[in-house]
């Protein structure tokens, strides 16, 4: 199984790889959105976890230009958005991409985990 | 008082002078008169000019502007025919004196010395009949033609001299100078407030030229309220500065209560707090979920025990000052909403807060009322002026009692007919029966880098709550008591 973590705060992406690859997931880890984008171009992945406030651009960003690739189901299952900021706007967008979104900081660390590796949401 | 009169109309203005000071007085002492003639006639006199003085009141009533009020004098009939008036201001104990030069359009100031005010005011005073020719001014800077008519003030601040003029030689009629003597008394009640306002408008425009010319680059921003306070000249009263948003900035006599202004203070320094912790929040929150996310990470690790409590330690650390932020969310949440909530965990929070001034004073809570639980006291009311007002009285008590080896503060809640008292007390030097009646003022403080707005904004902040906040005489300590209404909403 492989997991792109998109996360600009260096300690969370190495927490985040390091967890996962404990339950046996492939990570490749970036810190900005561009690198980001040429990863899924040029390799499929199972999950994409995404931050939301990168350096230069952000998730949405992300998501749109994924939408050359794949389509807004395949959008849907891949992408996990993560984010410190759930404003109504940001909850509005990432529900109409009927995405998974995540709250920072994690209610519960295991539950977070367990959805970033089956793309279901775990309460 | 004069006493003599012209000797040509002697008898009849010594009567009129006493019917004038009768009237200026309002007391009703029989005049000494001999003549019933005379008597009739100065009663008609008398009732005329009471009518009179009545109208003079109600047209003068109103005026908050000494410029404006002068100007008034020119319509008065019986001056129409004079041309310039001159107001002759001096602050007692002040090395120079103000001019103030009226014509019917036009209003100049200008400096002169004390020594010419003395002796144009001494010459006045003994002066017969108050009627001056051209000379009178010599050595003066003032710039009147022909003969006037002048009258001296003594007030309690203030000397002041009113010169009217007609700019022309002709030598003032009876009638005029019967006139201002029946005017002097009445303008006297008028001046001397208007004098007063007057020097404090100057000294507030010559503060402005400071502000405008100061060396300093102030920073004010379009629209704002800006508040100086402790300036002497001002004896310590705040001067509040509306920054105009069309020109650089305007400064006004603060006319406005004085809780106003620290309501002003408290709104602006929540908004910025509120703004200042948004920011601390979303730059903290994330690195610190790194932490957190990195140490449960270290926890899964193959640890021997000692590594394993250690890195607990750093997770509990880093989860309180996660609780931090988020009750700090709570605390200076900006609405204005009312909700249940429970008292002691508020209180606790502050605690929390406070912990850098407070780790040292000794909490002593205790519940008064069997009715009362302990770790549950709910209210219907505002978390952020709730938690403010902790935070003031706790902080206070903590400064207060910092030199003691062993401080404490005594939090005691009471329920009283529907009302929640929560008393806190210390056992630091307390405060004096002075201290005690200025210490909600807004401004007063003792200490040396307060803004003396802190109890008075919390006063005023328990008064928005629907109940209050006394401090009580006590024999050794700070006491307050906080009184809240009790109850909360059945949703």
């Amino acid at each position: 199984m492989d997991i792109l973590i998109i996360e600009d705060e260096i300690l969370i992406q190495q927490s985040l790889k390091k967890l996962l690859e404990k339950f046996k997931v492939d990570v490749d880890v970036t810190s900005n959105g561009k690198d980001a984008i040429e990863l899924i171009k040029n390799k499929e992945y199972d999950r994409i976890v995404c931050d939301l406030m990168l350096k230069d651009i952000t998730g949405f960003d992300i998501i749109e230009e994924s939408k050359s690739k794949y389509d807004l189901k395949e959008i849907s299952n891949k992408f996990v958005i993560i984010t410190a900021y759930s404003s109504e706007q940001v909850l509005e967008k990432a529900l109409g991409y009927n995405c998974i979104l995540l709250n920072k900081p994690f209610k519960n660390i295991a539950n977070a985990i367990k959805t970033m590796i089956d793309g279901k949401l775990h309460e | 008082m004069e006493n003599s009169s012209s000797s040509q109309n002697k008898k009849v203005e010594l009567s009129l002078d006493k019917e004038i000071e009768l009237l200026s007085k309002s007391k009703n002492k029989k005049p000494k008169l001999v003549n019933l003639a005379k008597v009739e006639k100065t009663l008609a006199q008398n009732s005329k000019q009471f009518i009179y003085t009545k109208k003079l009141f109600k047209n003068f009533k109103d005026d908050t502007d000494l410029h404006s009020f002068v100007q008034k004098l020119f319509k008065l009939k019986e001056l129409k025919h004079f041309s310039k008036i001159h107001l002759l201001v001096h602050e007692k104990g002040e090395r120079e004196s103000l001019n103030f030069e009226y014509t019917k359009s036009t209003i100049n100031s200008t400096k002169f010395s004390v020594e010419i005010f003395t002796n144009l005011f001494n010459s006045i005073k003994k002066s017969k009949d108050r009627s001056f020719g051209e000379i009178s001014l010599k050595g003066t800077p003032f710039d009147i033609m022909g003969t006037f008519l002048a009258h001296e003030f003594s007030f309690r601040f203030h000397s002041v001299i009113l010169i009217i003029g007609r700019d022309d030689f002709l030598p003032q009629q009876k009638e005029d100078k019967f006139f201002l003597k029946f005017l002097a008394p009445i303008l006297k009640n008028y001046i001397e407030p208007l004098v007063e306002n007057t020097k404090e408008a100057e000294q507030i425009k010559m503060f402005k030229k400071v502000l405008e010319s100061s060396v300093y680059n102030f920073k004010f921003y379009k629209g704002k309220t800006c508040i100086f306070s402790n300036i002497n000249e001002f004896k310590n009263k705040p001067v509040k500065i509306n920054i105009d948003p069309d020109s650089y900035f305007l400064i006004d006599k603060d006319n406005s209560s004085l809780l106003d202004q620290a309501d002003i203070f408290h709104q602006e320094r929540v908004t910025l707090l509120g703004d200042l912790f948004n920011t601390l929040k979303h730059e903290l929150s994330n690195p610190l979920f790194g932490l957190q996310l990195s140490s449960e990470l270290l926890l899964l690790e193959d640890l021997d025990d000692d590594q394993h409590e250690f890195v607990k330690e750093i997770n509990l650390s880093i989860k309180r000052s996660q609780d931090i932020i988020e009750n700090f969310k709570d605390l200076y949440d900006d609405n204005l909403e009312f909700k249940d909530l429970n008292v002691i965990e508020i209180l606790n929070e502050v605690f929390t807060l406070t912990k850098s001034k407070s780790r040292n004073l000794k909490r002593l809570i205790h519940i008064e009322s069997k009715e009362l639980d302990e770790s549950q006291i709910t209210i219907n009311s505002n978390s952020t002026w709730l938690a403010q007002i902790f935070f003031n009285l706790i902080v206070n008590a903590a400064e207060a009692c910092q030199e003691l080896s062993s401080p404490e503060l005594k939090i005691v809640f009471t329920l009283e007919n529907n009302s929640l008292f929560i008393n806190f007390t210390d056992n630091g030097p307390g405060i004096s029966e002075e201290l005690v009646r200025d210490i909600f003022t807004p401004f007063y403080t003792t200490k040396d880098k307060g803004t003396g707005l802190g109890l008075a904004i919390c006063k005023n902040l328990a008064k928005k709550l629907g109940g209050q906040l006394n401090c009580l005489q006590t024999s050794k300590g700070a006491s307050f008591d906080l009184i809240l209404p009790y109850g909360y909403s059945d949703n």
